[in-house]
């Protein structure tokens, strides 16, 4: 299909964590509702209701206290999030082959075949995916169907919350756009918009109508997308894939530093756990597995081998990783940090499968039936258990860089 | 200053109406649910309890100065394990709340809070536990002491 016909959606969850904690908590409905950060300082998240009290993103808590006193502050939880999140993510892959993971609560999606799929116009259509969505996962969301990525996210911020809004026809795309502010368009920062006002260009009506030359010499390549988008042309393909990643790594300091062959071995486990997940996520087996280890000391230890076939599976990647421990540990030194990584990536289903050694990842399907209800680590090997302060303190931030396309708090 | 919430349609009627509970009615939103609200700086303190199976109001620690009750509203936990209650034959319940109010902060609360009962002739009265507080709820509410909830860690 050619570009000029395809048809784009956005999907953007309202007021994610907010919803989110609806969905567990329905006491919750109707109340002003703040989501606080890890520390408990700082308002993250809010409800519609504490919006309109003027609590914003960012503010203090004992600001947000004082615009809003009988709102309800509650911890932010990545882990449920991240529940709710992939299970919007897989109802939006069946009803469209092409869909991109944009952040934690927004995909973008090939909607030139929703109505192929249900019967109606493509308003109605998307309707439909609203309704569906919101029944099946509880967190209401807003549509945006357009011609571009960027028209299609402007359309599905007009009509939060709960909006939907097909965007297609070229005369009506070109009189929503006209007043809209430039630096609404994402991708334009305030530093462009000084660029851009110097030329008179203040809304994406200006915009549209600039020399897409004089565009391209102000905001570069990058800026002249934007042109075309907004005017219609998705010249910004839809990115299923990300480009693969060279290596994978889960690691990091392991709190205090220590020689206790328990706590190693439990660091270990939970590091592997970790590398299986994300592989899994980005759709990965890997032909080569390192551990690298930083002692208290200050010395530091690697090792390597290449595994007798390209897996994803803890029931071969933790032997393997065990076996590289053994071999790079100095017993008598105090380990600060380890890493496990996987390199010579290969994405799943294009590997060569051994014909003698393949390991199926029963154990880690079975825990990820349990944790894509429960929350990551609900289900976890029993080898973790000496880390009690990781998995006991809810508090705790170190698998934080795990969740996928959370913002950035 | 301290308070918890529980939904109204958690509490029988009967209750509120014998402790005369109707003025605590509140709701947060024209649309919300119905909340009792239970603080300590009600006049008459008094708090919901789980006791015998069955939901029951208490009064919230100890203001009579001629009773030998410790006076105080918060019963700390480790003074209960170290045993300096022992003589009192404090019995623990539940006390339930929907949501709780430290310093002007409202947070959710999942099940309730830990509390003992201790008994003085006919009297019966209820201290919630309080423990040193989380770095997250210290922040939260600026107070270096939590209760003691049930189930979760907030
Ligand atoms: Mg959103």
């Amino acid at each position: 299909m050619s570009p000029r016909n395809q048809i784009i959606g956005h999907l953007d969850a309202d007021c994610f964590y907010a919803s989110a904690e609806r969905v567990r908590h329905t006491g919750l409905q109707h109340i002003p509702l703040g989501v606080l950060g890890n520390q408990g300082a700082c308002v993250i998240a809010k409800s519609y209701e504490m919006k309109a009290y003027g609590v914003k993103t960012g503010v203090p808590i004992w600001d947000a206290v004082k615009l809003c006193p009988h709102g309800v502050y509650i911890k932010r939880d990545f882990h449920w999030y991240e529940v709710l999140s992939r299970m919007m993510l897989d109802y939006v892959r069946t009803i469209s082959p092409k869909v991109e993971y944009y952040s934690i609560d927004e995909f973008f999606f090939d909607a030139s075949y929703l109505t192929r799929q249900f019967s109606g116009s493509i308003y109605e259509v998307a309707r439909i995916v609203q309704n569906d969505i919101l029944k099946k996962t509880g967190v209401p969301i807003s549509i945006g169907i357009s011609r571009s990525r960027t028209l299609a996210k402007l359309a599905s911020d007009y009509g939060k919350p709960f909006g939907c809004f097909a965007l297609l026809d070229e005369d009506e795309i070109a009189r929503f756009v006209e007043a809209i502010d430039i630096q609404e368009v994402t991708g334009v920062a305030t530093r462009s918009a000084i660029k851009l006002s110097e030329h008179g260009i203040r809304t994406c009506g200006d915009f549209r109508r600039a020399d897409a030359k004089l565009i391209n010499k102000l905001l570069t390549k990058k800026g002249e997308a934007l042109w075309w988008e907004l005017h219609g042309d998705a010249v910004t393909p839809i990115a299923t894939q990300r480009p693969m990643h060279k290596a994978i790594a889960r690691g990091g300091s392991i709190g205090e530093s220590t020689n206790d062959p328990d706590i190693l071995q439990a660091w270990l486990v939970r590091n592997v756990e970790r590398l299986v997940e994300a592989m899994y996520w980005h759709r990965y087996v890997t032909n080569r597995l390192s551990v690298s280890l930083a002692y208290k000391e200050g010395r530091h230890c690697s090792d390597r081998c290449k595994l007798p076939e390209a897996s994803n599976a803890s029931e071969l990647i933790l032997p393997v990783a065990k076996h590289l421990f053994e071999r790079c540990w100095i017993r008598q030194m105090r380990i600060s940090h380890m890493h496990i990584i996987a390199d010579d990536l290969q994405y799943l289903g294009t590997h060569q499968r051994s014909l003698f050694v393949t390991q199926s990842p029963r154990l880690d399907t079975l825990k990820r039936l349990v944790n894509d209800k429960l929350g990551r680590f609900k289900l976890r090997s029993g080898e973790t258990l000496p880390l009690v302060e990781i998995y006991d303190d809810d508090a705790h931030q170190y698998d934080i860089c795990d969740v996928y396309g959370k913002s950035c708090f | 200053m301290f308070g918890i919430s529980l939904l109204r349609r958690e509490v029988p009627d009967e209750l509120i109406t014998r402790h005369q509970l109707r003025g605590r009615i509140t709701r947060r939103t024209k649309e919300a649910d119905e909340e009792l609200l239970f603080l300590d700086q009600h006049c008459v303190p008094v708090l919901p309890v789980w006791k015998d199976g069955q939901l029951q109001i208490f009064a919230w620690g100890n203001r009579n100065p001629g009773s030998r009750l410790p006076h105080t509203n918060w019963c700390l936990i480790d003074s209960l394990k170290e045993g300096r209650w022992e003589w009192l034959h404090p019995v623990e319940v539940c006390i339930p709340a929907s949501y709780a109010c430290d310093r002007g902060v409202w947070y959710l609360v999942t099940e309730g809070m830990r509390g003992i009962i201790v008994e003085e002739g006919n009297r019966q009265v209820v201290y919630p536990l309080s423990q040193q507080a989380t770095h997250y709820y210290e922040v939260m509410t600026r107070n270096r002491r939590m209760p003691v909830f049930l189930g979760e860690t907030i």
